[in-house]
């Protein structure tokens, strides 16, 4: 099986109804990022089996290794729970990560819906909004570098430096290779103030001396969390070597 | 040493190696058989398919075979050892620096032993330290700042309880900290792997270095604005190295950003063995060239004095290693140590 493959228990797929539910689970699901990787859990094939029981969803999700962090692995669990509650047939849900260290913890917390600091009360000195903020910071960077790496480039066009949300959305209607990398950059550039299309991850304009050093910034975090995803994926897939 | 088709002859210091005991008969606990197998996850993944080891190999493999990996099928002259207790997990211990020693016994001369040091330890990790330290002599020690240590998942290095730890290595002239991030810190809503609390202890003992292992990754970004910041703060290889046949397109990215951040002058080769083993990354390295484009983003050639300086010239400037002494050494023969194991089983 490949790795973002989902298993279907054959116990479970009896019905079409069951299908569809599970279709339905496995879209929500497509939503729910990695917060450090900025990777779906279904492109990274962390999904491991949907189970459908009328109004019931299990979901068991696995990391590449034992030791990925806790707190991200947490994100994740909640994040997932979330999203299938969401869905308006469910009355319960039932996350489970498998193979981790802190999964029993992280599973029973997740269950009773606490909060990281209930699950971890010795443990935590906070939440993890300020985590999750960092790690979409660095979303927004890399999906910036994204599209300002496909931008055409040169000849009488401006400097990117200069262009408006409004024109890299008509470029992107024009230019079907641009539309999926502006569509995620704008996804998150929306949250943040100002018409200049280019902006630091606090909401901040780009001075033009300051330009080029930005694009190292962009440029760096892009790289990092590239390699790192590629890091996960080799594990995982050597995890099922 | 590794010489070129030219005949140049390369100094290679091996930065970042281990001799542990992964045995299940270490094993304290299942997290003992967690944290090896995640060691054996990065050996498969990385590793080419003709050189990887069996599981059991993988455990325990000692000290004749890590000079055979790295002396004689390693190019390595030389090689520093970075020991991790790990005993919440191993009952002896994973990697103490009682176990690497035993590599040290067999070619002195070779062998960089490193110390350990776990701040939380308070007196009577500073009497072990000096403890220690008068038996092995020490350059340098290493901090994991994930280790588990009773109902601690870590610390930082900002925590109040390390200066004591930087102000001892001070006054026993151990001047160079190997700092590994994560992968659990305490508190667990911390980012295990942030290596910004380098910055702090950096600028606070100016006169330490601090090797960040595996260059910060997965913070290699938040890495390269610290060490770029800090002349006394070096990125050691290992893993970013071994990224170079699995996925060549992310290593050229990484040292990229490396050299633009740190240059080539605080960058140190290491294999992580016995993750994998530096024979085939060398081979690969040497190989390797980025070119007129990549040299300009990366704001550095990597020509063949870069790579002379990465491979070995910075771990041997950093540790104060002969270089001419290493490269003219005789060469290693295992069959003396081979022989008389032999004779005693």
């Amino acid at each position: 099986m490949r790795p973002n493959e989902v298993a279907l228990s054959p116990m479970v797929v009896d019905d079409a109804l069951t299908c569809a539910r599970i279709a339905e689970v496995r879209l929500a699901l497509e939503a729910i990022r990695d917060p450090e990787l900025d990777e779906t859990v279904t492109a990274m094939g962390f999904i491991k089996s949907i189970e459908i029981d009328g109004g019931s969803v299990s979901v068991t999700f696995q990391l590449p290794t034992q030791w990925c962090a806790a707190n991200f692995a947490f994100l994740m669990a909640v994040d997932i729970k979330a999203a299938v509650m969401a869905l308006p047939w469910v009355r319960s849900a039932e996350i489970t990560l498998r193979e981790h260290f802190a999964a029993r913890r992280i599973n029973e917390a997740v269950a009773l819906d606490l909060s990281f600091m209930e699950a971890f009360p010795q443990k935590a000195e906070g939440e993890l909004d300020g985590l999750r903020h960092t790690f979409m910071e660095k979303a927004f960077l890399a999906r910036q570098h994204a599209v300002l790496d496909v931008l055409p480039k040169g000849g009488n066009l401006p400097s990117p430096a200069l262009w408006t949300v409004a024109e890299l959305e008509r470029m992107a209607r024009e230019e079907t290779y641009l539309a999926e990398p502006v569509a995620r950059y704008l996804a998150l550039r929306r949250n943040l103030p100002g018409q200049v299309a280019f902006i630091t991850a606090r909401g901040e304009a780009i001075e033009p001396g300051l330009w080029a050093a930005h694009m190292r910034t962009v440029r760096g975090t892009a790289v990092t969390m590239a390699a790192n995803a590629e890091h996960c994926r080799i594990l995982a897939a050597a995890n099922l070597a | 040493m590794f010489v070129t088709p030219e005949g140049e002859r390369i100094l290679i210091v091996d930065g970042h190696t281990h001799l542990w005991d992964g045995r299940p008969s270490n094993w304290r606990n299942d997290y003992g058989r967690t944290f090896i197998d995640t060691f054996w996850g990065g050996h498969v993944g990385f590793t080419p398919a003709d050189k990887r080891w069996t599981q059991e190999q993988f455990r325990y493999y000692g000290a004749e075979k890590a000079a055979r990996d790295l002396f004689v099928d390693g190019y390595c002259d030389a090689a520093i050892m970075l020991p991790v207790d790990l005993r919440d997990f191993y009952n002896d211990g994973f990697n103490t620096t009682e176990q690497c020693s035993e590599l040290k016994a067999l070619f002195p001369e070779r062998v960089v032993l490193n110390g350990r040091i776990d701040p939380r330890e308070g007196s009577r990790g500073l009497a072990r330290l000096e403890k220690d330290h008068d038996r092995f002599g020490f350059k340098g020690v290493k901090l994991y700042t994930g280790e588990w240590n009773g109902i601690s998942r870590g610390y930082r290095l900002s925590d109040d309880f390390v200066k004591p730890y930087l102000e001892k290595c001070r006054e026993l002239g151990i001047s160079i900290v190997h700092v590994h991030k994560g992968p659990t810190t305490h508190p667990l809503d911390y980012d295990a792997f942030d290596v910004r609390d380098v910055d702090h202890v950096a600028t606070s003992f100016p006169d330490l270095k601090f090797v960040v292992d595996h260059c910060g990754m997965p913070r290699i970004d938040d890495f390269c604005a610290v060490a770029g910041q800090e002349p006394n703060v070096y990125g050691g290889l290992a893993l970013v190295t071994s990224f170079i046949r699995a996925r060549p397109r992310h290593f050229k990215t990484m040292l990229i950003e490396l050299l633009w951040g740190v240059g080539p002058d605080r960058l140190i080769f290491g294999s992580d063995y016995a993750i994998t083993s530096p024979d085939w990354i060398i081979d690969a390295f040497m190989a390797f060239e980025l070119d007129e484009a990549d040299t300009t983003e990366a704001g550095h050639a990597l020509d063949l004095e870069a790579k002379r300086k990465i491979l070995g010239l910075n771990a041997a400037k950093l540790y104060g290693l002969d270089v001419d002494a290493l490269m003219n050494l005789p060469p290693v023969d295992l069959s003396a140590s081979e022989a008389s194991r032999h004779a005693a089983e």
